[in-house]
């Protein structure tokens, strides 16, 4: 019953929080924003609107966050108790970042402000716009809950915002998505010039990108995404400390902005002396992958595929190793290929050669695909 | 002649899009758990309302429920029976994924800002700071993620960072283009108007060979989810129609899933009308590796989860 009582004094007390109409100055969408940032590391406090700036940033230093407590058995507030001076409410710092319904400065406390359900409808100081149209500086409002945008949204329809989020949160910043049982609102007087017609900025960003905004309509586009090329000439790299094969050998790369050292790909392993799946063992692939197991002859007779020393070889059985010699793979069926001791085939070495041309060019294309030309 | 007339023939029957099945209705419910007595949420008055952020399957095709506002995870068979839960020593972790049915990992991204391991008895193993190399702001992550070597966070949907290696050791981070897939990959999606753009390449690859271009019948508003399954991806996104005029009202509003094979080609597609509501929730859909996509939904009387599978078809 107390409960309902504060409540309704303090829902009270929100709507009688407007008396003082001055239209909200004119000025950039950057200055709504800059108060917004400013706010972020700040508490939350149920019908506060009040924190201090330095600039764009917030000033711990010489201002306390603040400390909002849920009570024992609760989960947010209005159930909570704050101390320190400082904190603000979602309403609160929306009102206070849009300088809604006055002018009034980031750290003066218990000066008048709006709920978030005032920001659903039309109001002579914004407007309410589709939610598909957000951009910097605007507002998403419910009946219970208000946030600033601060950015046009990523590529998935994500938005970044600033938001009082809750007693155990306080001011975030943070990606995140909207449902459509939130409404969009636009403050008005927000200048609607801040830069020459095709004036390009650029800035670096990460530590190896840049990225650039440009002037349209006379306003500032998104900045583009923080890209950069990779080192020329090619840097190598470690990845990883306990990679193994093929994956310890990396390459120096600017991804999104960032340089990172980007390995090897474990891919199948083959008879080629390396540890291509990366598991510590050269060509410890199966026989399939490795090409063994298949019928072979030359000189000495009759025998089957091995890979020996990363090569693939014809192992004559009860032969010394002079018959255990590198093979070329004929196919010559689906369920596996005979294989010749080159130079002493019993064929005509144009037969060979021409064998031996298909070999290397399915060999070529296959080895782009991570595919033995054993397996086919 | 006759050969011309058999062509025309198996061209009329050829139907537009091959294997592309639509089922436009809601699957039955899986799991229903009552707000309160179940389940928590916290309604927000001049603040953010909160359910249960995240949940994820298990590999034995239960799953986990992050009930952070009851300070546990709900764990739940493969037949939905309730199997216990597992003790969290906050009440703000918003992201929730597992390794083998061995490891269960954290995130809170907003207040301690950290990675935890913990395994299932809820003993944390181990508890990383998320802020530092490639990750500037911990509110920027947008996905928890498992690839084939070790468990990664997106950061804004544009690139994924390696947080531990696949032996759940910390690693020194290395950085992805994209979201996360199996066979070390990574797709890249955006989306305009009613279409969406979506790539795979292996690591880092400037090769985007493998790039399609899948359409809606009406706007798309976000893409909500993307991961791989055994046989292909999945792609979820949001279709809104929004009225032209004051005060813009949804004029109509559905999910869309839709199963493609390994070249991106779609395979089947199914809608959801179960929508985000206002409560802050990260993730809303999963996918097992089996392909059964799973949708965790905000419902008025209790927590609901609904589930499509490629193979019901």
């Amino acid at each position: 019953m107390m409960k309902l009582f504060f409540i309704s004094i303090f829902a009270y007390s929100l709507t009688l929080s407007t008396p003082v109409k001055s239209a909200p100055p004119e000025e950039p969408v950057e200055s709504i924003l800059c108060r917004g940032y400013s706010a972020v590391g700040f508490s939350y406090e149920w019908g506060g609107e009040c924190w201090c700036s330095s600039g764009c940033d917030p000033d711990l230093n010489n201002c306390e966050a603040g400390i909002c407590t849920v009570n024992d058995g609760a989960t947010g507030c209005p159930e909570c108790t704050h101390s320190g001076t400082y904190g603000a409410d979602c309403s609160g710092f929306v009102s206070k970042a849009w300088q809604v319904p006055d002018t009034y400065a980031t750290n003066q406390c218990d000066v008048a402000r709006y709920t978030a359900a005032s920001f659903t409808a039309d109001h002579e100081y914004w407007n309410v716009i589709p939610m598909n149209t957000l951009s910097p500086g605007d507002a998403v409002a419910s009946s219970t809950h208000v946030i600033l945008v601060t950015d046009s949204g990523d590529d998935w329809g994500n938005y970044e915002v600033i938001e009082a989020k809750g007693c155990i949160y306080g001011i975030v910043n943070q990606v995140r998505t909207f449902s459509t049982s939130y409404s969009g609102a636009r403050r008005i007087n927000l200048t609607d010039c801040n830069c020459e017609e095709g004036e390009i900025q650029t800035e670096n960003c990460g530590d190896c990108g840049t990225t650039e905004r440009r002037c349209v309509g006379c306003m500032w586009s998104e900045w583009s995404s923080c890209e950069g090329p990779s080192p020329t000439p090619e840097e190598s790299c470690s990845p990883e400390n306990g990679a193994q094969g093929e994956c310890a050998r990396g390459t120096v790369l600017c991804v999104a902005g960032f340089r990172t050292c980007q390995g090897k790909l474990p891919s199948t392993e083959i008879c080629d002396g390396l540890d291509n799946d990366c598991d510590g063992i050269p060509d410890n692939g199966t026989p399939v992958s490795l090409g063994e197991g298949y019928k072979c002859s030359n000189e000495c007779g009759e025998g089957t595929s091995l890979c020996i020393d990363g090569v693939l070889k014809c192992n004559i059985p009860d032969t010394g190793t002079e018959c255990t010699v590198e093979i070329l793979p004929e196919p010559t069926s689906n369920d596996g290929c005979s294989c010749n001791f080159n130079g002493n085939s019993g064929r005509s070495e144009a037969v060979f050669i021409i064998f031996l041309i298909i070999y290397l060019i399915r060999r070529k294309i296959l080895n782009v695909q991570n595919l033995n030309i054993r397996n086919l | 002649m006759k050969i011309i007339n058999v062509l025309i023939l198996l061209f009329t029957l050829t139907p537009a899009f091959p294997g592309h099945s639509v089922v436009s209705k809601n699957s039955d419910i899986d799991l229903s758990l009552e707000w309160d007595t179940q389940v928590s949420r916290f309604l927000g008055n001049e603040s953010d309302s909160r359910g249960p952020a995240s949940f994820c399957p298990k590999t034995d095709g239960g799953k986990l429920i992050l009930d952070q506002e009851n300070f546990r995870i709900l764990e739940f068979d493969s037949n939905n029976t309730y199997s216990g839960y597992i003790p969290l020593p906050s009440s703000t972790f918003n992201y929730i994924g597992q390794k083998n049915d061995e490891y269960i990992i954290l995130l809170d991204t907003l207040v301690s800002q950290a990675m935890y391991i913990l395994n299932f008895h809820g003993e944390i193993l181990n508890e990383i700071d998320l802020e530092g190399r490639y990750i500037p702001k911990s509110g920027f992550i947008t996905g928890l993620l498992t690839g084939d070597d070790g468990i990664y966070v997106e950061i804004s949907h544009r690139y994924s960072v390696r947080i531990l290696n696949r032996n759940m050791k910390d690693v020194k981070r290395t950085i992805v283009r994209g979201r996360i897939v199996s066979g070390y990959s990574s797709v890249i999606c955006s989306f305009s108007g009613n279409s969406i753009n979506i790539s795979r390449q292996p690591y880092n690859s400037d090769n985007h060979s493998k790039t399609k271009r899948i359409f809606s019948a009406n706007t798309i508003n976000r893409i909500i989810h993307v991961q791989d399954y055994t046989n292909g991806t999945v792609i979820i996104f949001s279709e809104v129609e929004f009225s032209k005029s004051y005060p813009y009202a949804v004029e109509m509003q559905r999910n869309t899933i839709v199963f493609l094979n390994r070249n991106l080609e779609e395979k089947a597609r199914f809608y959801s009308y179960n929508m985000l509501g206002l409560m802050d929730q990260k993730t809303e859909f999963t996918v097992h590796t089996d392909g059964t996509v799973h949708q965790m939904y905000y419902g008025e009387t209790g927590l609901e989860f609904y589930s499509w599978k490629r193979g019901e078809i």
